[in-house]
């Protein structure tokens, strides 16, 4: 039941979120229309972000760091993101998640792999010359998939997962259109499994913490 | 007058001297049987004679006696007409009218009867025409079979004996003479079985030249024993006494030759007591009398050679003759003295001597037979100056003990007879031979488990229990398998094997070679991995894998994690035989 609440509240912020990111151009568009000296200052920043960064991902499930022994994983990202109204992005990012083991008994390679897509909402409070710091939320889409080496009774396994994220950073503009960027993501991501994990329980969390930094183009 | 006094008394000296003398040099010793019991022998024994023939004219000659388990008695002689006659007594009743054996064939003249009982009562009867023929029937109930010519067609027989295993098999042992080309003889034993219609044949050897007069006797363990005399040079200058010990199933065990000495060596007789020693008698030409040897079967040996002081004149061939009968562990001696007086001796096995019991004829003896009742020992004679009567003559001896039944058996390994192997739970716990036999006297009604035991073996049926043994049990047979053992030091290590979202449990068996089977050299073709839940039966043992016989590992995947499960690897020989799961 709380599984189906929470995939309702994600569905929910989803759309609100891409509803948003469809609707606030459209609204920005009207208001500067009535409101010529706003939409003068809101044209001023730059439309689009491009970007990529290292991070570092500390995954939250214990299993997995128990079983692949790293509690982080150094990973590439990517995120773009679009303005739309007030300081207000569309903001989007996929990240690598990779990480690999020997089986317990034969030592067979497995290999673990999550694709990390995150979509939301950024809002920069203040844009000073420099600096503008952020804040965001949105959704957490994960699929993963484990593979074992050639050879061995285990068979892989694949699956996805939702959750979301919140995040705090700041952007550094250097150049008129390079920036840098540095930030700190907390995911929750949680799945529920048909098979128990080593300690027996049937849950399983791929969010984590992530902070890392990169560069961002803006134009 | 003081003279004739003097003179009357040496005259009455000399008179006394002489009838003295007289008495001691006289010929035939007038003496009743009563007058001959020996006081070593049988104490207070009695002797009866009594006149078993009828009244009908002709010659009698050639009787045999028996006893079967009943107490029933037959007795058979050649009578008038030269057909066999017979007479018949139950047990505590009078001796039937003599009659002809019916349905005989025509005969010229007989001689070398013998008789025998099986465990039924039924008599098997023997006897040579001299037309040199065997004859066999046997009575049971007062009917006879038909009897039957037992030889080869085309062959002569000379003399024969009949003997009967525990399981009323009946045997005959015979020379067939050939006449051409060159008068050889074969020694044959003849067996028919209990529901046997004929005999089977089986040639023990072309023995030599002058061959003849074979004896059989059956021991306790049902082996065959034959002796007989054998000229040694092949011209009658040197008779010797051959012996043959055949195992229950007739395979030749050994063979010996006994009085390798100057001087002929006639006419044997065996018989084997309740505790399976063999004695054999002869007759010795260069001693003049009757020689004896027992063979021992626990050193697998005959013993010195015997004299039994009877003395044997070699004119009529028919005293020649001596007759062996066990009576329990005695051995009783029947043979004729010089003057061919009939008498009974018994064997003193802690002397080593033959001690008189009794004289059993006044008359000279021309032919006899000797069996062991169960409280007498009965000799069938007849006359040999007047032949028209056969005489039954009883002795009184002590009963045999309460009766005991045999166990007996082999063990086989391979089809080959083990020796060593210990028959526990069997009184004095008896090993069996070199051919894998076995034996043990049980009293009557005797119950217990017997369960045969040898290092490094093991057996099917594991045992066998008896309970109220009554008669004999022939043929408890065990088969013998080299005990191979299940390895040894086998470990389990329960682990498990997977990724992060999958997985299994599997146990790891780990084990080693067992020294045991090492050392009996046994070649270990496979091993087999078995398996049950620690929570089930033996009967559960499921066999979940088979291996090579050097392979030390086993990985049992195929487990569920939450189960305990109990492991067995067995082993394999080259020969199939499988070690037990516990």
């Amino acid at each position: 039941m709380n599984s189906m609440k929470s995939k309702i509240l994600l569905i929910t912020v989803g759309l609100f979120i891409l509803g948003m990111a469809m609707a606030l151009p459209v609204a920005a568009q009207d208001q500067g229309q009535d409101q010529g000296q706003v939409q003068s200052e809101e044209l001023k920043q730059p439309r689009f972000r491009i970007g990529a960064y290292f991070e570092g991902y500390m995954i939250n499930d214990d299993n997995l760091k128990d079983f692949y022994h790293h509690s982080q994983i150094n990973l590439p990202g990517f995120e773009a993101s679009v303005h739309t109204v007030y300081n207000i992005d569309v903001w989007a990012s996929y990240r690598i998640y990779q990480d690999e083991a020997k089986t317990t008994f034969y030592e067979k390679t497995s290999k673990f792999r999550i694709n990390a897509a995150s979509i939301g909402l950024q809002y920069r409070p203040v844009r000073w010359k420099f600096i503008e710091p952020f804040v965001g939320a949105g959704l957490d889409l994960y699929s993963y998939k484990e593979t074992v080496e050639a050879g061995s009774d285990i068979s892989g396994a694949s699956g996805n997962a939702t959750g979301f994220y919140v995040q705090v950073g700041t952007y550094a503009n250097i150049y008129k259109f390079i920036a840098l960027t540095g930030f700190y993501r907390y995911n929750s991501v949680k799945k529920t499994l048909a098979n128990p994990l080593p300690d027996g329980s049937k849950s399983m969390d791929l969010g984590g913490h992530e902070f890392g930094g990169g560069i961002v183009v803006r134009f | 007058m003081k003279r004739i006094a003097t003179i009357s008394a040496i005259l009455l000296i000399v008179l006394c001297i002489m009838a003295a003398n007289g008495d001691a040099a006289r010929p035939r010793m007038k003496m009743t049987p009563q007058d001959t019991i020996s006081p070593d022998a049988l104490g207070a024994a009695v002797i009866k004679t009594i006149k078993i023939s009828g009244n009908q004219a002709g010659n009698k000659r050639y009787p045999g006696v028996c006893e079967n388990a009943n107490g029933d008695r037959l007795v058979i002689y050649r009578g008038p007409n030269i057909l066999y006659w017979y007479t018949f007594a139950r047990k505590g009743a009078s001796w039937s009218a003599p009659a002809v054996i019916p349905n005989q064939p025509t005969m010229k003249s007989c001689t070398s009867t013998d008789v025998e009982a099986d465990s039924t009562g039924r008599f098997h009867c023997l006897w040579e025409d001299l037309q040199k023929t065997l004859i066999y029937a046997s009575f049971l109930n007062g009917k006879w079979t038909t009897p039957t010519k037992v030889s080869s067609a085309g062959k002569h027989d000379v003399g024969g004996s009949i003997a009967v295993r525990s399981n009323d098999e009946v045997i005959i042992a015979d020379v067939n003479f050939l006449r051409s080309p060159n008068n050889s003889k074969e020694i044959i034993l003849y067996f028919k079985g209990k529901n046997d219609s004929y005999f089977a044949q089986k040639n023990i050897t072309n023995d030599r030249e002058s061959s003849t007069m074979p004896a059989v006797a059956v021991d306790p363990n049902d082996h065959v024993w034959v002796a007989l005399k054998s000229d040694l040079d092949l011209h009658d200058t040197a008779l010797i006494t051959n012996l043959y010990h055949f195992d229950r199933n007739n395979s030749l065990i050994d063979s010996e030759t006994l009085s390798v000495k100057s001087g002929w060596n006639f006419w044997p007789h065996i018989a084997a007591n309740s505790e399976g020693k063999v004695m054999v008698s002869w007759v010795r030409s260069q001693n003049a009398d009757h020689f004896t040897s027992l063979y021992n079967p626990e050193t697998r040996k005959w013993g010195s050679i015997v004299k039994a002081g009877i003395g044997a004149p070699m004119k009529p061939w028919c005293t020649f003759w001596s007759k062996l009968a066990a009576h329990g562990k005695d051995f009783y001696l029947a043979a004729m003295n010089s003057g061919r007086y009939l008498r009974l001796m018994k064997f003193n096995e802690k002397t080593q001597r033959w001690a008189n019991v009794a004289t059993i004829s006044d008359d000279p003896v021309y032919y006899f037979d000797l069996y062991s009742g169960n409280d007498q020992m009965l000799i069938a004679w007849d006359n040999a100056n007047d032949p028209s009567n056969v005489y039954l003559t009883t002795v009184d001896v002590p009963a045999l003990g309460p009766s005991t039944s045999r166990i007996s058996g082999t063990v086989r390994k391979d089809s080959s007879g083990l020796s060593g192997v210990t028959m526990t739970g069997l009184p004095g716990n008896p090993a069996t031979d070199t051919s894998g036999e076995y034996s043990a006297d049980v009293e009557h009604g005797w119950g217990g488990t017997v369960r045969p035991q040898k290092s490094g073996y093991s057996f099917s049926p594991l045992s066998i229990t008896y309970s109220n043994v009554t008669s004999n049990q022939t043929g408890q047979d065990y088969i013998a398998f080299i005990a191979i053992k299940s390895v040894a030091n086998l470990q389990v290590e329960k682990r498990v094997e997977r990724g992060f979202f999958n997985g299994y449990t599997l146990n790891i068996l780990t084990w080693e070679a067992n020294p045991e089977n090492t050392a009996l050299g046994l070649v270990i073709s496979a091993q087999r991995v078995y398996r049950k839940a620690r929570t089930e039966g033996n009967s559960k043992w499921a066999r979940i894998a088979e291996l090579a016989g050097s392979i030390r590992t086993y990985e049992d995947r195929n487990v569920a994690s939450d189960s305990d499960y109990v492991y067995a690897v067995t082993c394999v020989d080259d020969k199939g035989n499988e070690s037990a799961i516990y």
